[in-house]
Formats: structure tokens, sequence, C-alpha cells
């Protein structure tokens, strides 16, 4: 008894010693075989659509699509977030979520399909927009007023042209997936 | 024996007389349609799709054959046994472009490794595709756009996992994937180590039936479906073994899911945002989770077998469901729920459940409760689940009984399974090596009493 | 060596002759039973409600048992003056220690052996058998729980310096490690910052030897997955042969420490008296 007393006060003093100084909060790594978004519970892939908050705790919370970050800011609240991270969507890095610059199109398709996406660099989305020919430019503070809406009937907006495109067959496996990379 | 002779004299026969044979055999094979010349490669497949007439039909004997190949006009391709399309591209081995294909017997074999690029790529509709096989370590058969497709008999494999631990399958695709596709019918099919087994994706009244989906991520993946009907397939070693996500009066029946438990996310059927669904008859047994349900409203599950998993039921967040009938059977931990009132859950089996028929009614009077304290104090530190199952558990529970009419209660309980559950489990009760070990303990341990306990010196 | 195996062998015969041993040999050969049979299965193995309910089934019973008899044999000792005699003689406090851990951990093994013995037997008979493998993880569940626990005992014996201070101190051991562990950990662990919530625990259950056993057999079971992404990577080392070892390392250092420092308390009474 008294033994585990003592080893367990050490313990505390040696995990006190090693959490100090810590104040940043840095992103964590995405594990494929553990990590499941806490909002739709499908399993997070390690690719640009990753998000995540850490808590002021350091409690982290890691999502499949920005939409459900979104979600999960709606349910929880906002006076306990550190931090919030999104990732780059050609270098996959992580990015402060105030300081990147997103692009949204219905038609883009995200994990949950709420159709934004993020870059680092202003001019990146800028040239993706133009590179696709669609997407409104948008920042992190615009976010918070955009309207979350997951696009679950693209058929709408295809309609019969979508249908004859795939028929030219000129390109497949352009038309299999309009944009990014979903599963 | 009488080949191997005969093969041993055409060897010796003299090389003009073998040449005046491949002469006179050449304009006969070229009559045929295709030509088989197994030494010359394979032999590409589009050009004899280019000169067959809509409406016809081409067979293609044993043989390899080269992708890719566009199908443009409606006609009927089969491949005879001992015939392969080999395949090595960025896009799909085959392409269907125009309606009323149809697709049969043939084997594919694609090398390419892009999960995003089927070997079959279906972009119209009204086809028939039949007892095809597909090895690939991309994605099997997607449907862009292609609606009232008829698929059965599909039989697609992803290479073996290499090594221990868990597998990766984001590098894999989907066995079979629909996107925008509509009243599609996929039946008798098998799909081994892919990503997804059956990926539908904004697609409506699809169904998916007696089909097997093993050691993949999802095995029957729905999201943003409507009327999805989900029966008689089988899952087992998946990850989870189906996903329903965003679907709205779709029917799952009959289907059954085993031994999902590998991963620490792993369940047998997981409903998130589903509404007005009929889950009747499944069976989820040895899984990590039984039921997982999420955001669900209005469903209705009833006549379900619940057996032999970690945890039977999780019910999160849901409202307005029907859980009747069921049988939660031996499960280490029966259901857990939070969240979740308003749901009528009277007059299920649990196996636990302390009974009491007064009247003999045939349903228990005291009613049976679903303590939402481990769910909640692990959703709010998950490490906290290493206390799952934990002898001081119960103890601990018993101490957070406030607020109970906000639990999943069960009123009525039944005091027999619904149904004729099957709650045997596999293997038997023949074990001799446990027989001969008892009887061993049990000797040395009397012998033992004997020796220093009884026995006077 | 010849001092403990005499001492063993005295141990032994004083255990078998005892009556609380024989009483705990029925209780514990009649719940295994039971609960073999109420069960509707034929065959018993992986995790399931009837494993899961056997596993705290022994969990409770085990260590209580071992606590009573293993403290109880060392205050006798001291009450029924077996000690001052033995004393008299030249013979080490360690040699002397070992000697009952010995013995009693013999006698508990035949109590054990008992038990798992009827409920193979009488399993396979009756149609309700256990499968191989969950039979020896079970075997060797109960075994490492006796064997640790019967230092603790040791140690506990050493502490009191009656039966009814024995029965106390057993009573509180197993209250503590067992029933309140939980109750405990949620109530401590709740007010550290989140971040160090799960390293502690962790630290936590290599200092409860229940916990350390139960979750091993668990995980032996391929009931692994059951605790979460958080403990993914540990779970994963556990299966290993490497889990394994570690697992009989931390054992060996826990039986040393707890009989360590009971020799250690014991020679200083000695001196002192």
């Amino acid at each position: 008894m008294k033994k585990s007393v003592m080893l367990f006060l050490l313990t505390a003093v040696l995990l006190l010693a090693a959490g100090c100084g810590q104040t940043k909060y840095e992103p964590a790594a995405i594990n494929e075989s553990v990590d499941k978004c806490e909002v739709c519970n499908m399993q997070i892939k390690d690719d640009a659509f990753a998000t995540q908050i850490i808590e002021k705790n350091n409690k982290g919370h890691k999502f499949d699509d920005l939409g459900d970050l979104f979600a999960w800011k709606k349910k929880n609240g906002t006076e306990q977030i550190g931090a919030q991270y999104v990732r780059d969507y050609n270098s996959k890095k992580w990015i402060p979520l105030e300081d990147a610059t997103f692009v949204y199109d219905k038609t883009i398709r995200t994990p949950m399909a709420y159709g934004v996406i993020s870059f680092e660099q202003k001019k990146d989305a800028e040239a993706f927009i133009k590179k696709e020919g669609k997407g409104q430019l948008m920042t992190g503070k615009e976010l918070d007023s955009h309207k979350w809406e997951m696009n679950k009937d693209m058929m709408n907006m295809h309609g019969a042209d979508g249908h004859k495109d795939a028929g030219h067959g000129a390109s497949p496996a352009a038309s299999m997936t309009p944009q990014g990379t979903h599963k | 024996m009488p080949k191997l002779i005969r093969a041993s004299r055409n060897q010796a026969l003299r090389p003009w007389r073998a040449g005046l044979a491949l002469l006179l055999a050449l304009p006969l094979a070229l009559t045929l349609s295709p030509p088989v010349e197994a030494e010359a490669g394979p032999v590409p497949l589009q050009p004899l799709l280019d000169r067959a007439a809509a409406g016809s039909t081409v067979t293609l004997p044993a043989g390899s054959y080269a992708g890719p190949a566009v199908i443009a006009k409606p006609l009927t391709l089969r491949m005879e046994p001992g015939g392969e399309l080999l395949h090595d591209g960025e896009e799909p081995a085959i392409t269907l472009q125009a309606d009323g294909i149809v697709l049969e017997g043939l084997t594919v074999t694609d090398r390419q490794t892009d999960p995003e690029i089927p070997a079959v790529l279906v972009a119209s509709s009204g086809n028939k595709l039949r007892s095809l096989t597909i090895h690939t370590s991309a994605g099997g058969v997607y449907l862009r756009q292609a609606d009232r497709n008829e698929l059965t008999g599909i039989r697609i494999d992803g290479p073996a996992f290499p090594g221990r631990g868990n597998p990766v399958f984001s590098q894999r695709g989907n066995g079979i994937d629909l996107f925008e596709s509509h009243r599609n019918t996929i039946a008798g099919s098998r799909i081994e180590r892919m990503h997804d087994g059956i990926y539908v994706e904004s697609s409506d009244a699809n169904r998916l039936e007696r089909n097997e989906v093993n050691r993949s991520r999802y095995g029957y993946h729905f999201m943003f479906a409507e009327g999805a009907a989900l029966t008689d397939n089988t899952g087992a070693y998946n990850v989870t073994g189906a996903m329903l996500m965003g679907v709205q009066d779709g029917e799952v029946l009959r289907n059954r899911f085993a031994k999902q438990t590998e991963n620490v996310n792993s369940q047998g059927l997981l409903l998130f945002d589903v509404k007005r669904t009929v889950v009747k008859d499944n069976r989820v047994e040895g899984n990590r989770v039984g039921f997982y349900v999420e955001q669900t409203e209005e469903t209705e599950m009833t006549g379900n077998e619940v057996a032999r998993n970690f945890i039977g039921l999780q019910l999160l967040d849901s409202t307005r469901n029907t859980l009747s009938g069921n049988a939660f059977v031996s499960n280490v931990i029966q259901a857990q729920a939070t969240g979740s009132p308003d749901n009528r859950s009277d007059g299920n089996y649990w196996d636990n459940a302390q009974g009491l028929d007064r009247t003999g009614s045939g349903v228990s009077d005291l009613s049976y409760e679903v303590n939402p304290f481990f769910l909640n104090l692990t959703k709010s530190v998950p490490a906290f689940q290493v206390l799952f199952q934990s002898p001081g558990m119960p103890f601990l529970e018993q101490l957070f009984r406030s607020g109970t009419d906000e639990w999943l209660k069960d009123n009525a309980p039944l005091m027999k399974p619904p149904t004729a559950v099957s709650a045997e489990a596999p293997g038997n009760a023949r074990e001799p090596a446990v027989f001969w070990t008892g009887m061993l303990l049990l000797a040395v341990s009397f012998i033992s009493i004997y020796q220093w306990g009884v026995k006077r010196p | 060596m010849r001092h403990i195996s005499t001492i063993a062998l005295r141990e032994v015969k004083l255990g078998f002759r005892n009556p609380w041993a024989y009483s705990f040999m029925a209780l514990f050969a009649l719940f295994s039973l039971a609960l073999l049979l109420v069960q509707s299965q034929q065959q018993v193995g992986g995790y399931t409600s009837t494993t899961g309910t056997m596993i705290n089934l022994i969990l409770y019973l085990l260590p209580l048992m071992t606590l009573l008899l293993g403290s109880f044999s060392v205050t006798a000792e001291k009450e029924e003056g077996g000690w001052h005699l033995l004393s008299t003689y030249p013979l080490g406090t360690m040699a002397y220690l070992w000697g009952k851990y010995t013995g009693l951990a013999a006698v508990l093994l035949v109590i054990v052996s008992i038990g798992f013995g009827l409920s193979g037997v009488l399993g396979v008979l009756l149609g309700k058998a256990f499968s191989a493998g969950t039979f020896g993880l079970f075997f060797a569940f109960s075994v490492f729980l006796v064997l640790l626990f019967l230092g603790i005992a040791v140690l506990a014996g050493t502490l009191c310096r009656n039966r009814w201070q024995a029965l106390t101190y057993g009573v509180a051991i197993w209250f503590f490690y067992i029933l309140g562990w939980p109750t405990l950990l949620i109530a401590v662990l709740g007010v550290l910052p989140y971040l160090w919530i799960k390293p502690v625990l962790v630290a936590l259950i290599f200092l409860n030897p229940a916990e350390l056993t139960r979750l091993m057999t668990v995980v032996k079971m391929g009931g692994g997955s059951i605790l979460g992404p958080d403990y993914y990577s540990w779970v994963g080392w556990i299966q290993q042969p490497l889990g394994t070892a570690l697992f009989l390392a931390v054992c060996l250092v826990w039986i040393a420490l707890s009989m360590g420092i009971a020799g250690f308390l014991w020679e200083r009474g000695r001196r002192h008296a």
C-alpha cells in the first residue's frame, strides 16, 4: 500500500516535470489504423481533407472533413479551443485554420461532401479556381458564416450533361473524379 | 498418356511439314473471331470490338488479351474459361459507354495501382455484368452516373496483405463503387481485401443482395443514399461490416456480420444519420461492437440477433426509433446508450436480465436498464476504456443512478429469445485436450492432498 | 535451499489440514462450475459475456482467498509461537519466508487445480466445455493472480500482529485493488490535466496486479480492440511474445519486491525482539 502511494507520487512528479513548459498546441499526426472522425465515425485518411482541433487542455479531436470540424464546434462551442488545424491541399502540410485560404464549391468532392478545401497560400487557391473554372475563395473568418451543407445529391447539378460528358470517354478517369480524391 | 505420345510424335515431324501445317491453320484461325496466338503476347481487345457490329456477340476463346478497351455500342462480350484480359495503364481496362452492354465471364488482371481508377468503368445504363473475376490493387467495378445496371457473380480480389499488424486499406480501391448511379442491382458477388467492398455514394434505390465481403475496410458503405436495400449479405473480418451514413428509407434485412474485431474502431453494423430505415432479422456476431447507432431517427430495429460481441449495442443521440424483438445474447456488455430518449425499446430478449414473470405472459415484470455511466465516462476521457469490464465497475455504476428517466430501458423484456436464436457458438464441446488436462489437474491435486493432508507419517 | 523445502513441506502439511483451505476450495469449485453450466453455449471461447464474467468471478474470489490464507498463515506463526520455535534453529529469515511462500503457493494451486479440473472434466462430459486455448489462458490467469497476491499476502501477514488484523488488512487490500480501483482511479485522475491521465493510468495498471493480469488475459483472448485507439500500440505490443516476457518480468519484480520488503521488516522485528 505504502509502496503504491510512493510510486504513484513519484510518477506524478516525473510527469509534472516532463509536462512543464508546454504551451503551444502541436498538430498530431494522422494514424489511419486508429483515427476516426469524432463526428461521423469514419476512418480518417492521411490526406489533405483531415482537420483537427486541440482543446486548451491538450485534448485532441480529429475530423475527416472541415465540415465535421465545424459540426463539432456547433455542438461543443468554441471556448475551450486552443488551436485548429487544416492541411494544404497540395502539400498536406498542417496550417492553422486562421491562416489558411479556402475554396468552396458544391461539386468539390470531400469525404463528407461539404466541398471546402484549404490552401496555405492564397495564390495556390486562386490557381485552383482558375484551373477548375469554379470555386469561391474564402478566408478562415468567412467560414464561420458559411452555411455548412453536405452536397447529398450531385446528380441535380450534373444532370443529363454530366452523363453525356462521361459518354465522350476522352478521359474517363477525369469524369470519375471531378475533383479531389475522395473515397 | 496417349496425349503425351502424340505430342512426342509431333516433335518428330520434319520442319517443312510443321511450316505447312501452320500456313494451313492461319486463314482458318482468322475466320474465328478472334485469333489466338499465345506466342505473340496478349491480343489487343479494342480492334476486336471495333470490328464487331452493334448488337452482336463477341466471344473470346481461352488466351490472353490486352486492355484498355472502350465499348461504345451495345454488344455482348463473352470470355470463355481460360481467357484473361491483362491491363496496365492509367485508364480502366474496360470502359462501358453505351447502354445495354452485356459482359460475361471475363477475367481481368489489372496491374495499375491508382485506387481512383477501376478495372471496369461503367458510364452507361442498363448493362449486365455477369461472372466477372477481377484481380487488382486499384478499383474493381466503378459505376459513374450509370443507372439500372445488373451486376451478378462479380468476384474481386485485392492482393494479399503483407506481414502482420493492421492492414493499410487506403492504397486499395473499392470493390464496386457507385457514384450518382441509381436503381442498380448488385447480387451474388464476392469481394476480398479491398478498401470498401461495395461503396455507394449519392446514389439512390440500389439493391445489394447475397454478396459477401471479407477482410476489407468497410464491407458495405452507403453515403447519402435514399432507398438503399441491403439484404442477405455477409461480411467478416472487415473493419466494419456495413456502414450506413445519410441513408433514408432504406432496408437492411437478413444480413450477417461476424468477427469484426481486429480494428479499434470495428463494428458489425454502423448507422449514422439514418432515417426511416428498417433493420430487421440481421445477425451480428463476435464483433467489437454489434450495432453502433448514432443520430438515427424513426428507424425500426427488430428481430435482430446480437450475439457474443464485446459490446452488443451502442446508441448515441438517437430518438424515435423502435428497438424490439431483438435478442441480445452473451455480449460482454449488452448495450450502452446515451442522449437517446424517446425510443421504443420494449420487448427484447436480454440473456443476462433478471427475469420475473408472475403472470406467465412470457414477458418479465422487471425492466431492463442500460446504464450510460461508462459510455459517458469514456466519451469524455477515452483512456478510461481500459477499465472496460473491470470487476469494480459495477460497484461504481451502482453509485451513479441518478436521472434514470433518460436511460434506455426495456420495460417488457422477453423471458425467452423471440425467434429461433442460434445461440450455439461454432465449435464443439468435445475437447479431449481439456478433458485430459482436467483429469491430470484433479489427479495431481488429490494425490497431493492425500500425500500431505491425509496420510499420517 | 534445504531450509526452504523443509519449511515449504511443513506449510503444505499445515495448509491441507486447514479447514479454511477446504472451504475456499469448495467455494471456488462450486462457482466456476456453476458459471460454466449456467451459460448456454456449447463451447466457451473468445471474449464473451461468459468468459468476461468468469474473469471477474476469478478476480473476486482468488485474490481474497490468497490474501486471507497467506496472511493468516504468517500471523498464525506469530500467535501460536511457531516462529519462536523455528527461530531457535539456524534459519535465515528469507529462507523461512520463501519456504512459506512456496508451501502456500502449492496449497493454493491445488485449490485452483481442483476448480479447473472439475470444470474441465465435467464441462466436456456435460457438453459445455471450454475451448483448449481459453482453458489454458484461464488457468494461467489464475496461477498468476495467486502468485502475485501471495507475495502481498506474506507482506500483509508480516505487518500484522494477529489474525484479526490480518483479516482487516486482507479485505482492505482486496477492496482497494478489486472493487474500489475504478472509483479511486476516476476520482484521482479526474483532477489531473488531460494529457497526464493516460500515462498515469498506464503506470497505475502496473501497480495493480489484478488489473495487470486481467488486461493481459483480455488481450491474449483477442479482446484488445475493446480498449480503443488510446491503447492501440500497447495492445499490439502485448500480443507479441515480447509482451508476454515483459509481463513475466513485471510479475517477478512484484513478487520479489513484496517478499523483499516482507523480509526486511521481518528481519528488523527479529533483531528488535
